[in-house]
């Protein structure tokens, strides 16, 4: 509805005007803060009074604020996997959805109650099967749902509770009803993004939350972490909880990483969990460390390549054994995704009605399962007005074939029904509620969906109060993953009373905390540190190099007087940044095409060497061990990446300076920052392992491509060297202007005062393998050590003057020898160290099944 | 007529294996006309942890695993099984085979359960339309269920060719009704799905076979493996009536059942996982003597 006076200064009360604008409701829907006669809900009337002190500017300026610590700290990004995902930033509505205290209430006792009646099914359905003796489901909607997974399943026995975690989508209908449009309840997701929204809204605007008294988020984590820690058996002090994630960099990882992180629990991929003689363990540095309790995201199928080798060959091997001989628990259960078929909505309100005696309390979206007769009778007669859905979620039905499906027309629809009738459900359309969203012009409409969040306690559920509001533009169903959404809202439930200060977060502005990480460290953290080493220092190294090229091209000087342009490529060939083909004596034939490349070797998100690929790489495993390293290391890795999401199509050469530039401001800035605040753990050594070793490597690879027998070492391209390797202030305190190979050659491979030396780093690397952790039982000498020493000594009795002088005279072969020998020897020191540290065991193999005959 | 089994499975590996899980279903499960006498399960190196359980359709189940720097792994089954000659049946008095469709009803008593679960799909049987059209041709109306299954079990034996090279351990069904040519497991997949394309219950039994040898020929010690066929659910009175496609018979007193599942995912006979690189071989003998013979030919009989 549109209120067209203009807010005044002498009314207060009617200041909310402002924030709404000129917004108006649908008619066809209800709306969350307007009634259809323009009047404001009561329950808005608190959030429009908390924020009538703020001006729209200040509530703008406030709100920029909130997007940049978003930004910071987003959780959204894009499955690898996926070749639509887009990255794109969380977004959050600066409007929060507000409920009242009394609609919560009723609401939450309604999800209580789905909850409770969606374990009770499932634990009869994986254990005695009454429901189907006594016909209050249909067997075929138990026997061929792809999701019964028999090793879960034991008809003799009564399990005990299966759903600890679960979330319902719900919407609200025209009339203001709450219902159900969708259950989750294999491994719910979101949560971390309700939090992640809520803590940017608290920094937004602290005073209207205070004023709204809105209630926390944190007791619900607080019942998450005491109920998880409940479910180890024995019971144990200090049980130890593993956040099992699905592999590094697929959608949901950062969110798990952020929860791991907010409740202290490891965070670990299937590949770091073994099962010895039923326990669970996880391998950390110095060895197996038992699991107690594993929360759970990947979905049932992919828990346990032994047991359900027929469906997946990912997972935990013995994982399931580890289960049954009650060794560990896991939260959901195996199996649990079950019952968040649409096949059950149509049958839920009977199973509520038999399990418990009563009515369901809020209704779930009308559907209708195919497989009975007169229910096909009606969806086949009402096409038009119903949604068809597969009945069992399968999550091999992917995006592609929801996409195809979608497509049908109702006649193939109608034929695919008649050839499989049990194998799909209708369901009505809902034209869900709307609420405005906030921005600077114009308040805008979107219809909104809320996903909300239980967990079990004693004896039934405790429900966040609030959840997640989802955004969408049209009316199209909810299927799709949480990242797809097109925004969100954080949603405030509004209390009776006062609400009682419970956090278990540290808030961003309390001093960076490091935490010990002795050799309790998993092996994944160590490895993660180790890349992340390595691949900060490429992206320094690499940047150096881009910006000496660009530096030269973008020069006014001909391309033909600078000698040493042609070199500098063909060292930018040999890193992948560019085509091989650029190795090149006409340089004046290939500049405007090099202008064209140069850029690609920076921005180019699609080229795994890029640049930017790089800092992707770095953010991912950055965002996996964000809680042992410090809070200000994080914030410059994400800058970086971040900075490369929102550079403008940039294309010429002052763009990849200016880009090369920041970006090493940004490298030098966190090398200082790991230097001076990061504690000497494990975590710290392997993170210095890796820059030391990967700063060697570089350095080696660039002088063997640069100086072949082919290039005479002249002034300029000894300048160009000693440039890119941050020799050149060293080199004219000693020597002057004076450029010759022998002393350059010396500064950069052989001079251990020089801490950018290979012999340096190599120095460095021999003091990390003699301080990491060591098997007591295994030989006195391990392959890493020998490899070290065997380059160091080699580079301490190297004779750069005679090395030179044999250059001079045409004869590369002693520099290339004493090259290539670093070269090859510290990708098997890389080698080794991975493989003993961070490999405990290899990759999970199935034996071979014999067919009988 | 009593025999001893035994089944014998090894692995080898290129590279040492710190750890090894195994799930075996190994042991000939009591039915009404089998019983198992004796059994036993050898695996060397020994494992450090064993346990065993009745799956979801009451087979046995052994879970073992073995740590160390294993090189192989050797699985040994020895089982004494009895088993009696199936009764002479009348196909001709047998019901109408539309009679035994499953219905769909208000409730279900756990004996009807037991027999409606095996009419649905499966992970390794998906039903589908050319699997209809294949079966339809057995099944014409009020034909009855014994006559039905005996026609369908002579068509896939003379239409399929026995052939150990065509087929994987996951060659899906839809290939196979192209290719025409198969092992056992195929066979026993094809007359499963075709049955209950139709509508009826049928489940996949691992087992083994006597093969008997040519007269006076000596038996062939170690060239028999697992076995598998089909079993039809024919009535309350009949039962379940199994039928082997890759031999055209009915299954009498030479065939040993381990057990049943909807498929051969369910039953496989022996899976494994073990942890760390390198790649392994591995081989299998089956050997199932009469005892009568045995007495006469003792080298025969293994420890």
């Amino acid at each position: 509805m549109t209120s067209p006076e203009p807010a005044s200064q002498l009314e207060p009360a009617k200041q909310h005007v402002n924030l709404f604008g000129d917004y108006t409701c649908n008619s066809q829907s209800y709306d969350e803060v307007f009634s259809a006669a323009g009047k404001m809900h009561p329950h808005w009337q608190r959030f429009a009074d908390a924020a009538a002190h703020l001006s729209s500017e200040e509530f703008s300026r406030r709100w920029l604020q909130a997007q940049r610590l978003l930004r910071q700290n987003s959780l959204a990004y894009p499955d690898p996997g996926d070749p639509h995902a887009r990255k794109h930033p969380w977004a959050l509505d600066a409007f929060p959805l507000t409920i009242g205290a009394e609609e919560w209430k009723r609401l939450s006792a309604a999800l209580e109650q789905r909850a409770h009646v969606l374990d009770l099914v499932l634990r009869d359905l994986f254990g005695p099967q009454r429901l189907l003796h006594e016909g209050k489901l249909p067997p075929e909607v138990l026997f061929r749902h792809p999701g019964f997974l028999l090793p879960y399943a034991n008809p003799e026995k009564s399990p005990d509770r299966i759903l600890h975690l679960y979330a319902a989508d719900l919407a609200r209908s025209p009339e203001g009803q709450w219902w159900v449009m969708g259950d989750r309840t294999e491994a719910p997701s979101g949560a971390g993004f309700a939090l992640e929204n809520r803590i940017a809204m608290s920094r937004m605007m602290p005073d209207v939350i205070h004023h709204c008294r809105v209630e926390r988020h944190a007791p619900f984590f607080k019942a998450l972490q005491r109920h998880l820690s409940l479910l180890s058996e024995p019971q144990d002090a200090e049980p130890r909880i593993v956040l099992l994630s699905r592999a590094a960099g697929t959608a949901n990882y950062f969110e798990d990483a952020f929860l791991a992180r907010y409740l202290g629990y490891t965070l670990a991929e299937a590949g770091d969990l073994d099962v010895r003689d039923n326990q669970v363990f996880i391998k950390t540095l110095a060895g197996l460390s038992r699991v107690d309790v594993l929360w759970r995201r990947p979905n049932s199928e992919h828990c346990d390549p032994l047991e359900l080798s027929s469906v997946s060959p990912s997972g935990v091997a013995g994982l399931v054994q580890a289960v049954r001989s009650g060794k560990v628990a896991v939260a959901n259960c195996l199996g649990s995704g079950l019952v968040e078929s649409p096949v059950f909505m149509a049958f839920l309100p009977q199973l509520c009605q038999a399990l418990l005696g009563e009515p369901l309390k809020m209704p779930g979206i009308a559907t209708w399962w195919c497989g009975e007769e007169k229910s096909r009778r009606h969806v086949l007669a009402n096409l038009d007005k119903l949604v068809i859905k597969p009945a069992y979620r399968r999550r091999g039905f992917t995006r592609t074939e929801s996409q195809n499906f979608a497509k049908l027309t109702r006649r193939e629809i109608a034929q695919q029904i008649e050839k499989d009738p049990g194998n799909f459900v209708a369901q009505e359309i809902m034209v869900r509620s709307t609420a405005p969203v906030w921005s600077e012009i114009t308040s805008e409409r979107a219809f909104i969906a809320l996903r909300t969040f239980a967990v079990a306690n004693e004896d039934s559920y405790h429900i966040m109060p609030g959840g997640l509001t989802r955004l969408s533009a049209t009316l199209a169903p909810l299927e799709l993953s949480l990242l797809d959404g097109e925004g969100s809202k954080d949603t405030w439930v509004l209390a009776e009373g006062a609400v009682p200060p419970v956090t278990l977060l540290q808030t961003a502005d309390e001093p960076v905390q490091i935490r010990r990480g002795g050799v309790d460290l998993s092996s994944r953290a160590a490895e993660h540190f180790f890349w992340l080493g390595r691949l900060t220092t490429r992206a320094e190294s690499l940047g150096k190099l881009v910006r000496a090229v660009a530096l030269r091209l973008a020069s006014e000087a001909d391309a033909e007087s600078i000698p040493e342009l042609p070199i500098l490529i063909r060292g930018l060939a040999s890193q992948g940044m560019i085509e091989p083909g650029f190795v090149v004596e006409e340089i004046r034939d290939q500049l405007p095409a090099l202008e064209r490349l140069l850029p690609t070797a920076v921005f180019n998100s699609d080229d795994m060497n890029a640049l930017r690929s790089t800092v992707s790489r770095m953010t991912v495993l950055a965002s996996s061990v964000r809680d042992l390293m410090s809070l200000d290391s994080w914030r410059i890795i994400r800058q970086m990446d971040d900075s490369f999401w929102s550079s403008p199509k940039s294309d010429g050469l002052l763009d990849v300076m200016e880009k090369v530039n920041e970006l090493l401001v940004q490298l030098a800035a966190l090398g200082g920052n790991v230097a001076e605040s990061m504690t000497r753990t494990h975590a710290w050594r392997f993170l210095d392992f890796g820059r030391r070793l990967e700063h060697a490597l570089q350095t080696a690879t660039l002088l063997s491509s640069v100086l072949d027998a082919k290039s005479s070492a002249d002034h300029a391209l000894l300048e160009a060297l000693l440039e890119i390797c941050d020799g050149l202030m060293t080199y004219r305190f000693r020597y002057f202007s004076r450029m010759q190979l022998a002393p350059v050659l010396d500064l950069l491979l052989c001079d251990d005062t020089n801490p950018r030396s290979v012999l340096y780093q190599v120095i460095q690397c021999f003091n990390h393998v003699n301080q990491l952790p060591r098997d007591i039982h295994g030989p006195n000498v391990r392959p890493e050590q020998t490899l070290v020493a065997s380059i160091s000594t080699l580079l301490k009795t190297a004779d750069s003057q005679q090395i030179a002088a044999a250059y001079n005279d045409g004869d590369a072969k002693p520099l290339k020898s004493l090259l290539q020998y670093i070269e090859d020897t510290l990708p098997k020191l890389s080698d080794a160290i991975s493989h003993r540290y961070f490999f405990h065991s290899g990759p999970v193999m199935q034996l071979a099944k014999i067919s009988p005959t | 007529m009593l025999y001893t089994v035994q089944h014998t499975t090894w692995y080898e590996y290129t590279e040492p294996v710190p750890y090894c899980h195994n799930l075996v279903h190994l042991a000939p499960r009591n039915t009404r006309r089998q019983s198992c006498r004796e059994h036993h399960l050898l695996v060397e190196p020994a494992p450090s942890i064993t346990s065993r359980r009745s799956d979801y359709f009451g087979n046995a189940i052994d879970y073992f695993a073995v740590r160390g720097a294993l090189m192989g792994l050797k699985v040994t089954a020895d089982s004494r099984v009895e088993v009696e000659r199936a009764p002479e049946l009348d196909h001709a008095a047998s019901p109408p085979w539309e009679d035994l469709v499953g219905s769909r009803r208000a409730d279900y008593d756990r004996d009807s359960l037991e027999i409606l679960q095996f009419t649905f799909p499966s992970p390794r049987v998906r039903l589908f339309s050319d699997m209809h059209r294949y079966a339809a041709a057995s099944f014409p109306a009020r034909r009855p269920i014994l006559a039905a299954i005996r026609d369908l079990t002579t068509r896939i034996y003379a239409d399929f060719t026995f052939d150990s090279r065509a087929t994987t351990v996951n060659t899906p069904l839809d290939e196979l009704l192209q290719i025409r040519r198969g092992v056992c497991q195929d066979f026993a997949h094809l007359a499963v799905g075709c049955v209950r394309a139709m509508g009826l219950a049928a489940r996949y039994v691992s087992g083994y076979i006597c093969t008997e040898p040519p007269p006076g020929t000596p038996r062939l010690v170690g060239a028999d493996a697992s076995h598998a066929w089909a079993s039809v659910y024919c009535g309350a009175e009949l039962g379940w009536i199994d039928i082997d496609p890759t031999n055209d018979v009915f299954v009498s007193d030479s065939h040993i059942s381990i057990g049943w599942g909807r498929d051969y995912s369910d039953i496989c006979p022996i899976q494994g996982v073990f942890v760390g690189g390198g790649d392994h071989s591995m081989g299998v003998s089956v050997d199932v003597v009469p005892v009568e013979a045995q007495s006469q030919s003792q080298s025969q009989s293994q420890a």
